[in-house]
């Protein structure tokens, strides 16, 4: 089974994505109950309990096999568990340890909201911090709510951050980063920038 | 910083942990259930049908015989919910996590005192203890309990208490009280006589998770009333909250952590060494280091020395402990721990 994370803050735009790009043949948990009202009811779907941040890797890791063995799907589309402001290359980092080989983990996909990028990104709170590192450790970063946003600007922020990745802007006008999505997620590309971090 | 076989390496640890800075700096593994790999044993051979207290300390000690850490968590750990009727699932290769959270049915907490949480398995866990501290009295013991809103969260059901935070108070502050009591209870039953200092794990004591404002009101007054008992015991205790301390707009946070008044803070994954330093240096001996999940589980081996380096580039000549990021849980790879303390020693050694 192939498993692909979509991860980002919450109202970024991870679920809206989901639900555009997941089928029938996909499985698909998200990290609360509202987000899996927002799946079609013809996609198989689930949740992750809240759980302390030091069990979420762990608990991630009970879903995919859980998935695995009772959903017979080829893919598996999830949210990080928890808050989705941490951890996401961990809980994959982990997945890989502990999986055998069984589990092909597909490249980690960050969804951030266009206004975040708007903002003054390299101050250092906390809300900052996190948005930095969420793209740092992507493979590609999706730009959500992008009708407004100067593109190249936006674009040289994230490159700044992680000169690698790949930058998709997704706005309600067009269908061309859904299907680049798309085609990231049903390929056989890799976690790849989470495993070179360090 | 030596193998940790030496009748100075309790003492060590105390003295940095009340604030005497090392070049020989301790370490500490809070290898919670890491210990069943070294023996190569079955989780639910140690915890069921009765706790074995032999076998959990012989984990222990291995682990230690292999590693050399300085301190131990003196027993094989769990949740210990049975005693208020939550069932937690032992798999035999696997770490131990809760199925039912005992009081889901809030009505359940009525059927209970916190004093409750000294049943059997306590017992054992305590018999483990004592069977470390006298097997090795040379090694400090650090007694390992939950925070205040992660024994909330573990009695209640985490979902279920961070829904009451926002639709019933009243609910959230009896549980917050239960909460301390069962954590008062568990220090006087196991740390009267068998450890060195108490360990507050508190993964769900999280200002991302809570906010701040809930934080400093729901986890810090417990932090506060169990350090102070600890301490009317002769026990120092390190704090351990997960989530954000460092940057400068949680330097507010972080210094109403420390007027809880505890002597050594052990900071989480992503947090930088010095934005904690800021805060800790003069007042309290700082704990963590190497990201428990994307480092030391993964390596390789490079890596991870490259790592204790940074580290301790940041951390050296402070007043510190050395551990990771969290708690050792069984599938980390017992060589990569090795690598990470061998390379600790190394540093230590080449510049002490």
């Amino acid at each position: 089974m192939r498993v692909v994370m979509i991860a980002g803050f919450p109202g970024s735009g991870k679920t809206t994505l989901i639900s555009r790009i997941a089928t029938p043949d996909t499985g698909v948990i998200v990290n609360n109950p509202e987000s899996a009202s927002l799946i079609p009811d013809n996609i198989r779907k689930a949740y992750f309990p809240l759980r302390s941040p030091c069990a979420r890797p762990r608990q991630f890791l009970h879903w995919i096999e859980k998935v695995h063995t009772e959903w017979y799907v080829d893919t598996l589309i999830a949210e990080p568990p928890g808050m989705c402001t941490e951890t996401s290359s961990r809980i994959l980092t982990q997945a890989i340890a502990f999986s055998n080989g069984r589990f092909e983990i597909g490249p980690l996909i960050t969804v951030v909201r266009s206004n975040v990028l708007e903002k003054d990104i390299t101050h250092d709170n906390s809300e900052n911090l996190r948005v930095r590192q969420q793209i740092c450790e992507s493979d590609i970063v999706v730009i959500s709510a992008a009708e407004t946003i100067n593109k190249d600007t936006a674009s040289d922020i994230v490159r700044d951050l992680n000169p690698d990745v790949e930058i998709l802007f997704l706005s309600s006008e067009t269908e061309e980063s859904i299907k680049k999505v798309h085609a990231a997620i049903f390929s056989e590309r890799v976690l790849t920038r989470a495993l070179n971090l360090f | 910083m030596n193998q940790g076989g030496g009748p100075d390496r309790r003492e060590l640890f105390l003295s940095v942990l009340s604030g005497s800075p090392s070049k020989d700096i301790p370490i500490f593994l809070r290898d919670l259930t890491l210990g069943l790999d070294a023996l190569n044993v079955d989780t639910d051979a140690v915890f069921g049908p009765v706790y074995d207290s032999k076998l959990s300390a012989a984990c222990v000690l291995e682990m230690q015989k292999r590693i050399g850490h300085d301190a131990v968590v003196g027993c094989i750990h769990t949740y210990s919910m049975e005693a208020f009727g939550g069932i937690t699932v032992y798999p035999a290769k696997g770490i131990p996590y809760q199925s039912d959270p005992p009081f889901a049915e809030i009505d359940r907490m009525e059927a209970y005192v916190p004093e409750d949480i000294c049943d059997g398995l306590l017992e054992g866990m305590r018999e483990s203890y004592r069977i470390v501290r006298r097997k090795a009295p040379h090694l400090a013991e650090i007694m390992n309990i939950s925070g205040p809103v992660n024994t909330a969260g573990n009695l209640r059901g985490l979902e279920a208490l961070m829904m009451d935070i926002i639709l019933d108070p009243n609910l959230v502050s009896g549980l917050l009280r239960f909460s301390e009591g069962v954590m008062r209870s568990t220090i006087e039953y196991i740390g009267a006589d068998c450890a060195d200092a108490v360990f507050i794990a508190a993964a769900s004591d999280n200002p991302d998770m809570l906010g701040l404002e809930e934080f400093m009101k729901m986890s810090l007054p417990g932090i506060r009333n169990v350090t102070n008992l600890c301490h009317e015991m002769g026990l120092p205790v390190i704090f351990h909250p997960h989530g954000l301390f460092s940057t400068e707009d949680r330097r507010e946070v972080l210094r109403a952590s420390l007027d809880a008044g505890v002597d050594g803070f052990q900071f989480a994954e992503d947090n930088t060494p010095s934005g904690i330093l800021r805060e800790t240096s003069g007042r309290c001996c700082v704990l963590g280091g190497l990201d428990a999940f994307n480092v030391l589980l993964l390596g390789p081996e490079e890596r991870i020395i490259r790592s204790v380096g940074s580290l301790l580039d940041s951390l050296f000549g402070e007043d510190y402990i050395m551990t990771c990021s969290c708690s050792l849980n069984r599938g980390v790879p017992i060589k990569n721990v090795k690598t990470m303390a061998d390379a600790a020693r190394s540093y230590c050694g080449g510049r002490a």
